[in-house]
């Protein structure tokens, strides 16, 4: 049910306000998106699919592999980009976006978030992400995936425009799948279905206690491996009665069509978690992976890929060098691993930029970090066919930003498409500062 | 009819009668009065004074005579020792020997379960006398007897205040007989131990308890008395007659123990942690004895590289100067004792002090910290410690001299009385025998290769066969294992230096046995007795004892830093090329071509010098708990008293640039406890780290944490929003009825460490910082604060501040709030990233604040948040987290900016300060180069290095046999305002 809404002018002001930054001819767009918005507050509606083929120009691009066109031109048609480059040809039917002096991305993807999932952490209702028992192969995260959280648009408008929804918990929390952040429901949302098996390595020498005695490192592993081992065993026989929903589940792992990601952080659990996969010829992905730099001549002999784990977060052991985690991905790009960053959590990841960028003020290459961002996680979550740079035959998932957008003095993301469609970038944050601004202003006014 | 038959005993004898008893015993009795002479040992008789060849002559328990040429009673019981070395028994001076600790029954209680007009806590056990539930036991007595000891100070070693020790000689006599003295010390620690209540629930908890006695002990018959009958209290104030012995767990704490004392105006003992030469200035000006237990940390297994990181620094160095500990506390002109306290085997005990003499502990200093130096301590010495004339005969007897390789303790003495461990001497002749079995002949020879000389076997010269011996004196018994797998039993005597005996084969035939003896052959045994005596080198100390501590702290000089761009946070805005100068701590100039011929010259060309970033809101360096969660209001509490100096946090920060953190206790309760602030001098002790004066903060908390809305048993008040305001009206009604009456008349009420925080408040002399977070309970607070008539000073996180910035103004709160975080709890949910733009535009003083060890590394990062969120001016943002939050923390005169006079508290960046790009070259805390890039490496070279060199030794003393234990690394956490657990400390549990 819709009330009448009373703050509806403010989602124009907003953008109206942006608006004037940009080129006139493009307004006329804008406010058609808001005429749908207005009469759902603190709802964004998806954008409608392209119809027009789009040219922003005279941009710094980004691509997202590494390389980067200044003064370049991107034109995207149905939802596809067509054209990248500095020498285009625009037809008069193409909708022009003047970005001179901007800066233009592909959406970034976070990977191993729990995006849709939660919503607030501490209120038990809202979060899905936690199932019981231990081995969870079977479960789903895409099922749970909830596309009007409150908290997508507030990652949109920083820039993340894919997902990784990733389950937590037990010894395998479940599968993963990728989502679109601008989705009616989480059938439209998805990218990619069940990609994903997340197995979560046992701590290798915790504080003893009586509890962890008896659940010793070696035991936990033993379990990991009789579960592989069965479920491996099921899948040579055809299952028509007495279904194993785990087994079945795994059957993904051994055809290649799942990624097998254990999470863990040590160097030596991560050898630990590679030999294991290695038994059973699995491609694995280490997700967290903190002490990755440690190990890059193994990294590499074994081309594992990583998750890397945050770079805003305290070096994992008391005698790391400070700024160990914020040069991780220079050390790890410079042994020729392939890796991505990811964060945790989910409202977390509007800062995924910010995390990004950090990196390069210890030595990583800029467009190094817009890589590990974009085209790097959608490899290793297998999208990038279609995903992750903005290269032609790939999604029109795009970002412009009126400055740097890995510097949060410069970061103000003034447009943004996922499959060519053009998203609304107002989230709740944006009506409140706008309502609480009203409040102000009429009371300064009253002075 | 038996008391009269043990009375007509006693009579008949002319004895002396003290040694008289008063019960009854079920025997006849045996009065101890007989005579013995020990004869031909060199006597100990205190750690400086030897006689050679010396007798003592020991009546009823006591040395009669002393001397080298004795009178010899005819009546005496000889003992010749052969020449060995006897020196006074041990007296350990920490114990709970006897003293067993009652189990408590239910957990989780607000009120003492005790029965009896005791103390509203049951950690305060005042009252509590050792030998009233002393039990003498035997197993226990005798180890410690076998260590060397013959009398212990024990107590009920559980809780806060432990009430009155006992001593006790290991005569294993019934209690009252071996009960020597009762009542000789007060026994007090920080841990509340097994009592059931929740409070206190932390450190600063115990403290703020332990101070509360104090005051409630010297103003009982004022204004307790009147009203009730504290049983607690009484005992209390009977112990304030006695030393007090104070146990702590940690260097920190030893200093924390020593504040309260010198609060009160006294002296503790202090039973340590053997950690004290890590602040063994701060330790030696106290000017007080120790108790130093003798626990070093065991060898960890290092031989998996990966198994060794896990290993930090700190414990990797702690491992190799533990046992050094004493030596620095005698170098330094300590006064201490030696304990066997918290031994895993007491068995090892002199072993151990025998290490701590490899590494540099003088001998004489030893045997007194094992003698006379804890009789003194305990004003026994009288009657134990030395061996002289009238005092107890209690001695320890060793072959050699006590301490040399070939030392050990061979037997104790209690009372005159021997407890013996020495095994008999064999006495064998080692070299080539040969056996003879009918017409076997097989060559052997008799091996000794232990230093003990008592340890032996025979070893077959004929590799098909294999013989297995046992010694005993004279007689020998073992397998001999033919190469045909026959196994032969045999015995034998000595008969002068061959052994006849018989053979038991596997036909079941008993044959002639011989072992016939050939030749003398003198084992090569490499004479190690000079070991003991070699001193062991370690590490040097660092400032802090770990990673990144400064081997040499570094200190204040004179800096020009020039031709860079200033962010002064003053009117004059940011200046491009200029120059600052340092000196003294302060700022000296600051202008164009600054000239400084002294000053070191650091070029900040395409730099940027900011102020140094304060914390306004910051839970790292705490000690043993952030939050005393267990009440509504615990304003007693107090950070100030458990800063914590070595959290390698502080120098991760400063490498952010932060130089000021205002240490806040949790927000567990609507009222919280004391806040502290201190500069990041790291290196430094608590102490040195606090700023001298500032004003005091508490800490306030509204909404979801304090009504304990993660718990959905919660029993304690407030349950909701509304229960908050009354806890505060409540609270402050209280305060100031309370200040009233202490102004009227100060001996008139109980002083009361809650409300005198309280008052403070209201008499504007105390600040509250307030953890918050909805626009109803800030209004709510503001009003509750317009009432009595005082400020809120600022609101921290403050995440709805937008929606009362007007409020918040016109009430003249400031804001410390977060950049971005929201939706981890409910009543975040509309946390707005706006939120700092918004308040900033209306006038509230906003700064931005970490509550997260992280985040406080890259706080000029958040400020620029304010930038993407808000478009502040850049000059603004940074002032988020400079001059706004001195200003927040009444410290803007004297640091947050850059201007003439004020403390050199800066930042050097290498790229614009907002910029994600930046990092810090530098940060000065007053004028001292505290983190410096390039110098970072040098520590981190340093770091790498020190970890080697102290792996190779320990990988060495694997290989030597050296026995080792797997790492297992304690628990260490970063504190959150929500943050209700201590750290793991079951280490020290067992104590």
């Amino acid at each position: 049910m819709s009330k009448p809404i009373p703050y509806s002018y403010i989602c124009s002001n907003v953008y109206s306000s942006n608006s004037q930054k940009m080129n006139k001819k493009y307004i006329l767009l804008t406010i058609t998106i808001f005429v749908l918005v207005q009469n759902v507050f603190s709802q964004t509606v998806p954008g409608e699919a392209q119809s027009k083929d789009i040219a922003i120009t005279e941009a710094t691009i980004h691509i997202g592999n590494g390389t980067m066109i200044s003064k370049g031109t991107i034109i995207f048609s149905k939802g596809k980009i067509s054209y990248v480059g500095t020498n285009p040809s625009i037809n008069d039917n193409t909708i022009q976006i003047q970005a001179q002096g901007k800066h233009v991305y592909p959406g970034f993807i976070a990977t191993n978030s729990s995006i849709g999932l939660q919503e607030i952490e501490q209120v038990k209702a809202t979060n899905d992400e936690y199932e019981l028992g231990e081995f969870n192969a079977n479960v789903r995260s895409i099922i749970a995936y909830n596309t009007d959280s409150k908290v997508l648009p507030t990652l949109r408008s920083n820039g993340v425009l894919l997902a990784q929804v990733v389950p937590q918990g037990g010894r395998i929390s479940g599968q993963s799948s990728i989502v679109q952040l601008d989705a009616w429901n989480w059938e439209d949302a998805l990218v990619s279905m069940d990609q994903g098996i997340h197995l979560r390595w046992p701590y290798f020498n915790r504080p003893q206690s009586e509890e962890n005695k008896s659940n010793s490192y070696n035991k936990q592993i033993q379990s990991i491996k009789d579960f592989f081992d069965e479920a491996l065993a099921y899948q040579k026989t055809s299952h028509e009665s007495q279904k194993n929903l785990r087994y079945e589940a795994m059957q993904g792992l051994w055809q290649g069509t799942k990624k097998l990601f254990i999470h863990t952080s040590a160097a030596k659990t991560i050898q630990h978690a590679v030999n294991f996969a290695n038994q059973y010829g699995l491609k694995v992905v280490i997700v967290g992976a903190e002490e990755s730099w440690r190990i890059t001549d193994f990294l590499k002999a074994n081309q594992t890929e990583i998750v890397l784990s945050e770079t805003h977060n305290l070096p994992f052991r008391e005698d790391d060098d400070y700024d160990q985690p914020f040069k991780t991905p220079r050390l790890l790009q410079a042994a020729g691993i392939p890796f991505c960053l990811g964060l945790n959590g989910f409202w977390q990841q509007r800062n995924l930029p910010f995390q990004a960028g950090q990196a390069v003020a210890l030595g990583l290459d800029y467009e190094q970090a817009v890589q590990m961002i974009s085209l790097a996680p959608a490899k290793i979550l297998g999208i990038d066919q279609y995903c992750g740079s903005l290269e032609p035959g790939k999604d029109a998932n795009i970002i412009i930003s009126n400055g740097d957008a890995l510097d949060m003095k410069s970061h103000e993301i003034i447009r943004a498409f996922i499959q060519g469609r053009e998203i609304d970038l107002n989230n709740v944050h944006k009506e409140l500062y706008n309502k609480f601004n009203t409040k102000y202003q009429r009371i300064n006014s009253r002075k | 009819m038996k008391r009269s038959l043990a009375s007509a005993i006693l009579l008949s004898f002319s004895v002396i009668l003290s040694a008289q008893i008063t019960f009854p015993v079920n025997d006849i009795r045996d009065p101890d009065a007989s005579l013995v002479l020990i004869t031909n040992v060199q006597i100990h008789q205190d750690a400086k004074t030897l006689l050679k060849d010396a007798e003592m002559l020991i009546q009823d328990g006591k040395i009669l005579e002393i001397g080298t040429k004795l009178n010899r009673p005819a009546n005496a019981v000889i003992k010749n020792l052969n020449g060995a070395h006897i020196y006074p028994a041990f007296i350990e001076a920490y114990s709970d020997f006897g003293v067993s600790v009652k189990k408590s029954g239910s957990s989780n209680q607000a009120v003492s379960t005790r029965e009896g007009a005791f103390s509203w806590n049951e950690a305060l056990r005042s009252d509590i006398k050792a030998s009233q539930s002393f039990v003498y036991n035997p197993d226990e007595a005798s180890k410690l007897r076998e260590a060397g000891f013959a009398c212990v100070h024990t107590h009920y070693a559980d809780g806060i205040s432990r009430g009155s020790s006992a001593l006790a000689l290991l005569n294993d006599k019934n209690e009252h007989e071996s009960l020597l003295k009762n009542e000789l010390c007060h026994m007090m620690s920080f841990q509340k131990g097994n009592s059931s209540q929740d409070y206190p629930g932390s450190l600063m908890g115990s403290i703020a308890l332990l101070r509360q006695a104090y005051y409630d002990g010297r103003q009982y018959l004022t204004t307790i008395k009147p009203k009730e009958t504290n049983l607690s209290i009484e005992a209390w104030n009977q112990l304030m007659n006695l030393p007090t012995i104070f146990s702590v767990t940690d260097k920190l704490d030893l200093l924390r123990a020593a504040a309260i004392a010198k609060e009160f105006n006294t002296q503790y003992i202090y039973k340590t942690a053997g950690d004290e030469y890590q602040r063994i200035q701060e330790i030696k000006q106290l000017n007080s004895p120790l108790i130093v237990p003798m626990v070093f940390p065991e060898l960890f297994d290092v031989t998996d590289p990966y198994d060794a990181l896990q290993i930090d620094l700190a414990d990797l160095k702690h491992w190799e100067m533990a046992p050094s500990n004493a030596a620095i506390l005698e170098k330094n002109g300590l006064k201490f004792c030696l304990s066997a306290s918290g031994q895993k085997d007491v068995k090892s005990f002199l072993s151990k002090v025998k290490k701590a003499i490899q590494h540099g502990l003088s001998q004489e200093y030893a045997l007194n910290a094992l003698t006379l130096g804890p009789a003194e301590l305990l004003k026994v010495n009288d009657m134990v410690g030395t061996l002289h004339k009238g005092k107890l005969a209690n001695f320890i007897v060793s072959p050699t001299e006590l301490f040399d390789e070939q030392g050990k303790i061979n037997a104790t003495w209690v009372q005159g009385k021997e407890f013996s461990y020495a095994t008999p001497t064999l006495n064998l002749v080692a070299g080539e025998y040969e056996l003879e079995l009918g017409e076997e002949r097989i060559k052997l020879e008799f091996q000794n290769n232990t230093a003990s000389n008592n340890e032996w076997k025979i070893v077959s010269k004929d590799s098909n066969t294999d013989i297995q011996a046992k010694f005993q004196p004279d007689y020998l018994n073992g397998k001999w294992i033919k190469k045909s797998k026959e196994v032969l039993l045999f015995s034998a005597s000595k008969t002068g230096n061959d052994w006849i005996g018989k053979a038991f084969n596997s036909q079941g035939e008993w044959k002639d046995f011989v072992i016939r003896f050939k030749a003398i052959k003198q084992v090569d045994r490499v004479a190690d007795n000079s070991s003991a005596k070699t001193s062991i080198s370690t590490g040097s100390l660092w400032y802090p004892n770990m990673a990144y501590g400064w081997t040499e702290k570094p200190k204040a000089k004179t800096y020009l830093i020039k031709n860079t761009t200033v962010w002064t946070c003053e009117q004059a805005g940011i200046l491009s090329n200029t120059d600052v100068l340092i000196s003294d701590g302060k700022i000296k100039s600051i202008g164009k071509s600054i000239a400084a011929p002294e000053a070191i010259v650091i070029d900040g060309t395409n730099k940027h010098l900011t102020p140094g970033i304060i914390d306004e809101h910051s839970h790292i360096a705490i000690s043993k708990g952030v939050n005393e969660c267990t009440q509504a209001s615990t304003a007693e509490v107090r950070i100030a008293d458990v800063v914590n100096c070595d959290d390698i946090n502080i120098y991760r920060q400063l490498s952010g640039g932060v130089t000021t953190s205002h240490l806040l206790h949790g927000s567990c309760n609507p009222i919280g406890g004391q806040t502290t602030l201190i500069k990041l001098r790291w290196g430094s002790s608590p102490e040195e780290m606090k700023y001298k004066s500032y004003d005091g903060f508490i800490k306030f908390a509204l909404g979801e944490n304090v009504k304990r809305s993660t718990d959905p048993n919660n029993i304690r008040y407030p349950n909701t929003r509304m229960g908050v305001e009354q806890v505060y009206l409540d609270a402050f009604s209280r305060a100031k009825d309370y200040d009233a009456a202490r102004k009227q008349n100060p001996n008139s009420i109980r002083r009361d460490l809650e409300l005198d925080a309280l008052a403070e408040i209201l008499n504007k002399k105390r600040f509250i910082t307030c953890h918050s977070y909805v626009q109803s309970e800030i209004n709510m607070l503001m009003k509750v604060a317009d009432r009595f008539g005082f400020t809120v000073n600022t609101f921290t996180h403050i995440l709805e501040g937008y929606k009362v910035a007007d409020i918040m103004k016109k009430h003249g709160a400031g804001a410390s709030s977060f950049s971005d975080w929201w939706a981890y709890k409910y009543e975040v949910y509309e946390a707005i990233p706006y939120n700092g733009a918004i308040l900033h535009n209306q006038s509230v003083v906003t700064a931005y604040n970490s509550d997260d060890a992280e985040m406080a590394r890259r706080l000029n990062q958040e400020a620029a948040k304010a930038i993407t969120y808000g478009k502040l001016k850049e000059e603004d943002a940074i002032k988020f987290v400079t001059i706004n939050p001195a200003r927040l923390l009444h410290i803007d005169q004297q640091t947050g900016s850059i201007a003439t006079g004020k403390d050199a508290d800066l930042v050097l960046w290498n790229n614009h300060p907002l910029s994600v790009y930046a990092t810090a070259e530098a940060t000065f805390v007053d004028g001292i180069k505290y983190f410096d890039k390039q110098e970072d490496l040098l520590l981190r070279k340093k770091n790498a290095e020190e970890r080697a060199r102290i792996i190779q030794k320990m990988c060495k003393l694997k290989n030597d046999g050296t026995p080792t234990i797997p790492y297992s690394s304690p628990k260490k956490i970063l504190y959150h305002c929500d943050t209700v657990e201590e750290e793991d400390h079951s280490t020290h549990s067992h104590e």
